[in-house]
């Protein structure tokens, strides 16, 4: 019997690992995280260590990496029954978090034309593409100033992970750094530098992308007049 | 994080709260099988009776803000060389007075080394003619003694400062204050080992002739030098700072130099004077000592702090001050330091625990900087690993660290600084401190070196004296 | 012919659950007859000697004793070497070259860790101390410690409310905070309730009824026994209100307390009518509904149905109202003591008890009466130097053995806590001292488990393996309570 480590479940991809038994691919394995995919697309399963980027469809341990997973990028792996069956032990989930959620602001009569940002989807390098993280913190924005925003993404033209990203923006979850920055712009803060610095931190060019979306949808949605004053 | 207007700093949106546990380790295990993060403190009961002192002390409203300042000024101080001058005119000492290193005694409870000391600084005063003489005339009462710390001084062991001997004078710019401290002797048989033969009282002599104006002209033509920063530099160099001087030592020669090479001295008396500044390692600790003197001065007098601000030994007691307690003294006996011993020496020949140095631990390096100097370990005992153990044990006792004072293997974090007397009390770890081991019969001079830690009872002393004045 | 060791060791301290647990195992050596490993205090000093150990003189409550008699030097030597063993698999890990060592006050821990939660735990005269230091150090308290004086319990609350933190205590045993259980807590389902609690099984109690109506929580706050009493005036009550009515995840709140004061429920009840979202009160008291009525009413409030609670009903216990003898309620759970002893007072009569109703209902030291009787055994006055019952039995246990020999005890009442932080196999002990105490005489037993089933322990494992016993189980303490009073005729 393989020892088992007890973690923490996103309510966002429980599904995953709760529902019945089925198999799973290796998309990558660092020292702090581990991503799992499903056949079907944008369900990916990401398995993070305490130090880690935590994403908001995390399966989380409660101890900070490196951690050894067993497996390399290819593998396949069973997850179901609260349990991923790695080579050498399982992960359990023995409880669900939080993930933090931007909240809707009031309904606003600005408008985004969303048809440029959505044709940009897939567009870019790596894991997450930067139009990808640029949609997203367009879409965090958008749901924070009340704007309304894209009916459906098209998220089979991007990678896994990344359609897995944009589904969880599009309905407001995102790392903690993002929304208290996003709560932080609607909220008119005067300074917003440390949230800006904190996630410009995140990844190689995540963070910039991500800042980018959120000030192009801030700055359409700007009104120049004070409420309340006739125009 | 941003601060934001969620009450109790947003506890209720924490995605997965994290927990620090103090006790019973099976809470900490229930927490660690719901994926929890856990820190366990390895909590240990306080020093025995204080705990109604403990919450006392630390339900002070004015303690946190009153121990922020008081490091905040310690570590704001600075220190130059500004001055070298004669007790006399650098303390208004009196002839007939001798200051002496730690708390207050007289010539009855003083130990072997203070007495030769003693004994050595009379004759060099001229003030009998004899050994026999001089301790007659000690042991009568004849003269005052006082505590360096009483005249914002420090001496290394023994500590015996008379008129006549030359002083360094540091500067604080900051806090506008001057602290002094005697000029290093070297090694072997010297006065604040407690020796007292004609070639101690000769080398005093010299010093005081030839040495000191030297020395004198050097930083009046050449200086001030700036002693924090040498301090910084030779952290990252393999010196603490109190057992350990090499590399500040060079340092500060390579200031000196060119001052004491155009002095107004016969060339014979500069080469002597050079060569023996040059021979001795230690010789920048008497530069160290005063420089942490003024950053514990610039912390002191503080109400509500428990930040320590003197641990000094007599060899006789081993005496505290803290800034929220004014210039009450908290003693205890000193114990003997454990090490390793010069020649046939043992630890039988060890006297307990003597010297103002310990201003270097109270300062945040000495024994506090160990693990920035792991070559120490082949003088005091012990190994490299306890070296890093001991740097990093000190920051449970302390407030901060130091912004200036790095340890590079730590990554350059600063060494833990400030020594805060409910830390002590609540952990029961005693400040580390790195010294030299006089030997206990006077007259003898260095014995070896080592570790040592004050007596327990000065801290729940001093924590109850705190108590009193919330 | 027994060959006795016994040494002290200054300075060597470890919690008293961890020497509960080494004492155990030293014990199950083999050819050792009797094993104590614990701090020198008092009460273990007493304990020692009447073990028959000689406790050296001076020692004190930092000093650790390792007590060992066995059959021969061999086994005595084991003995030690399984304490030993068993001790230092307990200390924290010293890391590797160079590693820090641990921190060693709940500051330190607290910076180490980032954690945005103390739980503290040590003895009660050491508490205040680390409760003020996790404040300073911006944390929340969750203070599990007991024995704190009500001037500290002040005190640490008006700090903690200038530094925009809660503690939770003291004498918390219970809470979940985003869906991390602290201290004793069951495995309940998230959802719309928050709960303050002024109580720690209450609110456990509460928990469970929720879980098995197919309701879950959005956090439980603890705010000490005594919050609601007048000396403490709601101080955390108050806070913990307000941060949930601005908790999105919680749409109504329940407080649960041990009988409040009058004028501080009063003055709560209006600070709770203008948060702006339903807050409804289970607070115990003469005259005012049981916990399980009380949460019954949330429910429906909530327009959620009340299911019938699980129980599990023993057959061949006497018939209803043919039992002579007085109720006898031995309880972990301090809060099921006082919901069972208002309820069966109604019809009873005078209950004596360690945590009376009223003052001149007190029991004495011996614990004992004649008449009907309830004893808490989690309360402060016996709670000093051991560990709590839910982690150690042991009295309690003896307690069950003493009322089956006595004929005047007509029917038991227990309670047992399941979840984390309680014992790890409790039925099983208890179903054996349940079997015990039903030998030889007509006993009704009937027990109040609370629990879940996803508690580690399972409610329905849990349940069988008493009813198995020959005891009638409840989920519903006031179910327990009322099925304990049929047998003595007086419940119609």
């Amino acid at each position: 019997m393989h020892p088992t480590i007890p973690a923490a479940a996103s309510p966002l991809t429980l599904d995953l690992v709760a529902g019945p038994s089925q198999q799973a691919v290796v998309l990558a394995a660092f020292p702090t995280a581990l991503y799992l995919g499903r056949p079907e697309h944008a369900k990916v399963l990401p398995v993070v260590t305490r130090d880690a980027l935590i994403l908001p469809t995390a399966l989380r341990l409660a101890e900070p990496g490196p951690h050894d997973w067993g497996v390399d990028a290819g593998d396949v792996v069973t997850l179901g029954g609260g349990l991923v069956a790695l080579p050498g032990h399982g992960i359990r989930v023995v409880r669900s978090w939080r993930p933090r959620r931007v909240t809707i602001g009031s309904p606003s009569a600005v408008t985004v034309d969303w048809t440029s940002l959505l044709a940009q989807v897939g567009r870019g390098e790596g894991l997450t593409p930067r139009a990808d993280d640029v949609l997203c913190g367009a879409l965090l924005a958008a749901r924070a100033l009340g704007v309304s925003l894209p009916a459906t993404l098209p998220v089979e033209r991007t990678t896994s992970l990344s359609a897995s990203l944009l589904e969880a923006a599009h309905a407001g979850y995102a790392v903690p750094a993002v929304i208290d920055h996003v709560t932080a712009v609607v909220a008119g803060s005067a300074d917003t530098t440390s949230t800006r610095e904190a996630v410009l931190a995140i990844g190689h060019t995540s963070g910039a992308g991500l800042l980018e979306g959120i000030d192009l949808v801030r700055n359409t949605s700007h009104c120049p007049l004070p409420e309340g004053i006739p125009s | 994080m941003t601060e934001t207007a969620q009450p109790l700093h947003g506890l209720l949106s924490a995605e997965s709260p994290s927990v620090a546990t103090s006790g019973v380790q099976l809470f900490a295990d229930a927490l660690r099988g719901q994926a929890v993060s856990v820190t366990e403190s390895d909590w240990q009961p306080p020093m025995e009776g204080t705990e109604a002192d403990l919450a006392k002390v630390m339900a002070d409203a004015r303690r946190a803000e009153a121990n922020a300042t008081a490091y905040a000024r310690m570590t704001a101080s600075t220190a130059e060389l500004c001055d070298v001058k004669q007790a006399k005119d650098a303390l208004g000492l009196e002839r007939g007075t001798f200051l002496h290193a730690g708390p207050p005694i007289d010539w009855e409870r003083a130990s072997g080394p203070l007495r030769g000391a003693f004994i050595g600084a009379v004759l060099f005063e001229g003030l009998a003619d004899n050994a026999e003489e001089a301790e007659k005339a000690l042991a009568a009462g004849t003269f005052t003694f006082e505590p360096c710390h009483h005249r914002d001084a420090v001496g290394p062991m023994a500590g015996v400062v008379s008129p006549s001997m030359w002083m360094y004078g540091l500067r604080d710019e900051v806090h506008d204050a001057w602290s002094w401290c005697s000029l290093n002797e070297g090694l072997g048989k010297v006065l604040r080992y407690g020796a007292y033969g004609p070639e101690v009282v000769d080398r005093l002599h010299w010093m005081t002739d030839v040495l000191g104006p030297i020395l004198q002209q050097s930083v009046r033509s050449t200086g001030p030098f700036d002693i924090k920063s040498i301090l910084a530099q030779m952290l990252q160099m393999g010196d603490e700072g109190h057992n350990r001087n090499r590399a500040g030592s060079l340092m500060l020669l390579r200031e000196l130099l060119p001052g004491m090479i155009t002095a107004d001295a016969s060339s014979t008396d500069i080469a002597e004077a050079v060569r023996f500044s040059g021979a001795n390692e230690h010789f920048f600790l008497n530069l160290g000592m005063p420089a942490c003197k003024l950053a514990t001065m610039a912390a002191h007098g503080i109400p509500g702090s428990s930040l320590v601000t003197t641990m000094a030994r007599n060899g006789t007691d081993f005496g505290i001050r803290v800034s929220g307690t004014g210039d009450e003294w908290f003693t205890g006996p000193a114990n003997t330091p454990e090490g390793l011993f010069l020649g046939d020496y043992g630890p039988d020949d060890a006297n307990p625990d003597i010297g103002d140095s310990a201003i270097t631990e109270t300062g945040g390096i000495g024994g506090f900087a160990m693990a920035a100097a792991p070559a120490i370990v082949k003088f005091v005992g012990g190994d490299v690993a306890f070296a890093l153990r001991a740097t990093q044990t000190m920051y449970e006792i302390t407030l901060g660290e130091h912004p200036m004072f790095q340890v590079p293997i730590l990554d350059f974090r600063g060494t833990p600084t400030g020594i805060d007397v409910v830390s002590v009390v609540r952990t029961g770890i005693l400040p580390q401190i790195n010294t030299g081991m006089a030997g206990r019969v006077a007259g003898t001079g260095q014995v070896g070196a080592g570790l040592v830690t004050p007596p327990a009872e000065c801290f729940p002393a001093a924590l109850a004296a705190l108590a009193t004045r919330t | 012919m027994s060959t006795t060791h016994v040494d002290l060791r200054r300075g060597a301290y470890h919690d008293s659950v961890t020497l509960l647990q080494v004492s155990r195992t030293v014990a199950d050596v083999d050819g050792v007859e009797a094993a104590q490993v614990a701090m020198a205090t008092e009460l273990n000093v007493e304990v020692l000697t009447g073990m028959g150990f000689d406790v050296p003189e001076g020692a004190g409550p930092n000093d650790l004793v390792v007590a060992v008699r066995a059959a021969d030097e061999d086994a005595v030597a084991a003995g030690v070497a399984a304490a030993e063993a068993a001790l230092s698999a307990k200390s924290a890990p010293s890391g590797g070259f160079g590693d820090a060592p641990a921190p060693r006050t709940t500051a330190a821990a607290i910076r180490a860790g980032g954690a945005e939660i103390a739980l503290i735990s040590v003895p009660g005269r050491y508490a205040t101390t680390e409760a003020l230091d996790a404040i300073g150090a911006g944390a929340s308290v969750m203070l599990f410690s007991d024995n704190v004086s009500v001037e500290d319990e002040v005190m640490l609350k008006d700090a903690a409310a200038r530094a925009d933190v809660l503690v939770m205590g003291p004498d918390c045993g219970t809470a979940s905070v985003g869906g991390v259980a602290l201290g004793f807590a069951n495995v309940v389902s998230s959802g719309p309730i928050g709960m303050v609690a002024a109580s720690g099984t209450g609110a456990q109690q509460l928990m469970c009824l929720l879980d098995a109506a197919g309701l879950g929580i959005s956090h439980c706050l603890g705010v000490g026994g005594r919050d609601l009493k007048t000396a403490v005036g709601g101080r955390s009550t108050r806070q913990a209100l307000a941060a949930l009515a601005a908790d999105p995840a919680t749409t109504s709140i329940v407080v649960v307390s041990k009988p409040p004061d009058e004028e501080v429920l009063a003055d709560l009840e209006s600070y709770a009518a203008g948060l702006g979202l339903p807050v409804r009160w289970a607070t115990l008291g003469a005259g005012r509904p049981d916990l399980t009525t009380a949460l019954e009413a949330v429910l429906e409030a909530e327009g959620h149905d009340v299911p019938e609670w699980p129980k599990w009903v023993a057959d061949g216990d006497p018939a209803p109202g043919s039992v002579t003898g007085s109720l006898r309620g031995l309880f972990c759970g301090g809060t099921l003591a006082d919901d069972a002893m208002l309820l069966a007072a109604e019809s009873l009569g005078d209950i004596r008890s360690n945590i009376p109703l009223r003052d001149d209902l007190a029991l004495g030291s011996d614990l004992k009466h004649d008449g009907h009787v309830v004893i808490d055994f989690g309360d402060d006055g016996l709670t000093q130097g051991r560990a709590h019952p839910m982690i150690d039995p042991t009295l309690r246990m003896e307690r069950i053995a003493a009322e089956a020999a006595d004929p005047s005890c007509g029917v038991l009442l227990l309670d047992l806590v399941l979840g984390y932080g309680a014992h790890q196999d409790p039925a099983g002990e208890l179903a054996e001292a349940i079997r015990d105490a039903k030998q030889g005489r007509e006993l009704p037993v009937v027990v109040s488990v609370t629990g879940t089933e996803g508690d580690p322990q399972g409610l329905t494992r849990t349940a069988e393996t008493l009813a198995a016993a020959g005891a009638s189980v409840f989920l519903s303490n006031r179910d327990a309570t009322r099925h304990a009073l049929t047998f003595l005729g007086s419940a119609s």
